[in-house]
């Protein structure tokens, strides 16, 4: 290997060493301070590269409770969505749009890590206006008015996923 | 003392060595890519393109950006469909010729660069860690050999009579196998670290989970007392926090595969997570032999 290769090669190895470093200092609530000013953590690093090296905090959190989604078409156009669905409404299997495992289209659904943001509304307003297209061109005979998204929170059980499901808090989280 | 450490540190970072098992990785990993990615072919038009539920990271609404941000806000922007298509197929094709050893190291580059679009525009919603390491790994492989064994590059150059050089700089091999060694010694230590994983609670709640599959399901409905969770989360901790070492323990590290391969597959039939397999695949790239000859 020539010099310059080399030094190409060590430059590498050093920097992924670091980012790596930095990732998992920043990362594991050790409370480590700044080495120089103005940086954010321990070492000075952009986020983005940050959290791309942030890998091992799977499964990060327990709890007994599932989170899951559902969307409803009505057939009529409301002024004020109902807080839940009602028994008129049609099931939009908002899951079948998402070409994942249900915990990954929950947070492509919910969004977690931008919960807080007015950017979540937006987005799932746009995936109810592509459900319900979708929905439209497969029933032009009876197209639904509008879409309407609800989160549900209940009871984890070992009977199955979704056991008890409309037992548990109904949410109204968006309508497009 | 100190130029034996120097050859010693030389010999661990910046070996020399057979091509081949950078080349199998090359095709396994390539074929993994192409069935982790293809599935999302019919959902091109309402996930990645203009028309459908978009939602780029850098928007200006979302959060305040710098120059690098800004950068890849411009390179991220939704595409029309047909664009969208075209990335997307691009990427493939990129996977295709990767796989194949057809100027594997650009169509690597050409791979990172699509994924890049396809990451800040689709795949950031769920930040999955496996999608993070297989980045990372096609990055490293820009730099590398990979298809200097089982390529249509090394069949034509063997066609034409040329030899193959006795050894290859395999620094970026090395540097695929540190990679998954911090990542398993993270995992282990984030593990040890968070309250979330200081009792079998949860393994069992993540038996019915979201994630979960009908075997999970099956597992959870058996009653196990609690301890056998416990049991289960130490040698989850134990086996992670032991791969730095083992994986590169000549002694030790195909029993450490075993189990590494066993654990994977739990995660995949459990909790339905088949793309971490992308860490067994990278397995082979932990064992290195002497050249025994140049025919590759």
């Amino acid at each position: 290997m020539s010099f310059l290769k080399k030094v190409g090669a060590i430059f590498i190895i050093l920097l992924l060493f670091y980012l790596n470093v930095d990732s998992l200092s920043t990362t594991l609530n050790l409370r480590f301070k700044p080495l120089f000013p103005g940086s954010t953590s321990l070492l000075p690093n952009h986020w983005m590269t940050r959290q791309l090296f942030r890998i091992w905090d799977v499964f990060d959190r327990w709890s007994t409770f599932n989170i899951g989604y559902r969307a409803y078409g009505s057939l009529t156009e409301l002024k004020t969505p109902p807080t839940k669905p009602t028994a008129d409404m049609i099931d939009l299997d908002v899951y079948s749009y998402f070409p994942y495992e249900r915990g990954d289209s929950n947070r492509r659904l919910g969004m977690p890590s931008i919960r807080t943001r007015p950017a979540l509304r937006i987005y799932q307003k746009r995936i109810l206006e592509m459900v319900k297209r979708e929905y439209n061109k497969k029933h032009p005979e009876a197209p639904i008015k509008q879409a309407i998204l609800y989160q549900y929170i209940w009871q984890k059980n070992p009977e199955g996923r979704d056991f008890n499901m409309d037992k548990g808090e109904i949410i109204l989280e968006a309508a497009g | 003392m100190i130029s034996k450490l120097i050859k010693k540190l030389k010999d661990f970072f910046l070996p020399e060595g057979d091509p081949r098992n950078l080349g199998i990785f090359r095709i396994i990993f390539g074929i993994y890519l192409i069935i982790h990615l293809s599935r999302i072919v019919p959902y091109v038009r309402e996930l990645l393109s203009v028309e459908g539920a978009f939602l780029p990271l850098f928007d200006t609404w979302i959060i305040p950006l710098d120059p690098v941000e800004s950068f890849f806000a411009r390179l991220t922007s939704p595409a029309s469909v047909g664009a969208a298509y075209g990335i997307f197929f691009t990427m493939l094709g990129a996977l295709v010729l990767f796989t194949l050893g057809i100027w594997a190291r650009f169509a690597a580059l050409l791979f990172c660069m699509t994924f890049i679009y396809h990451y800040f525009i689709f795949f950031y919603f769920s930040e999955a860690s496996y999608d993070k390491v297989n980045l990372i790994i096609m990055a490293i492989l820009v730099f590398s050999p990979c298809d200097e064994a089982f390529s249509v590059k090394s069949w034509l150059r063997r066609r034409r009579g040329i030899p193959a050089k006795a050894s290859y700089p395999l620094w970026t091999q090395q540097l695929i196998c540190l990679e998954i060694a911090a990542v398993y010694f993270g995992a282990g230590v984030y593990k040890i670290l968070s309250g979330a994983w200081n009792g079998g609670e949860v393994i069992y709640t993540a038996l019915m989970a979201d994630w979960s599959s009908p075997l999970s399901f099956w597992l959870a409905r058996q009653g196990l007392q609690m301890g056998w969770y416990d049991i289960m989360l130490l040698m989850v901790i134990f086996f992670e926090l032991t791969a730095w070492f083992m994986l590169f323990n000549k002694k030790y590290q195909k029993l450490w595969m075993i189990g590494g391969i066993i654990f994977h597959l739990s995660n995949a039939l459990l909790l339905n997570i088949w793309a971490f397999l992308n860490f067994p695949l990278t397995y082979g790239l932990f064992l290195r032999g002497k050249v025994d000859g140049n025919d590759y």
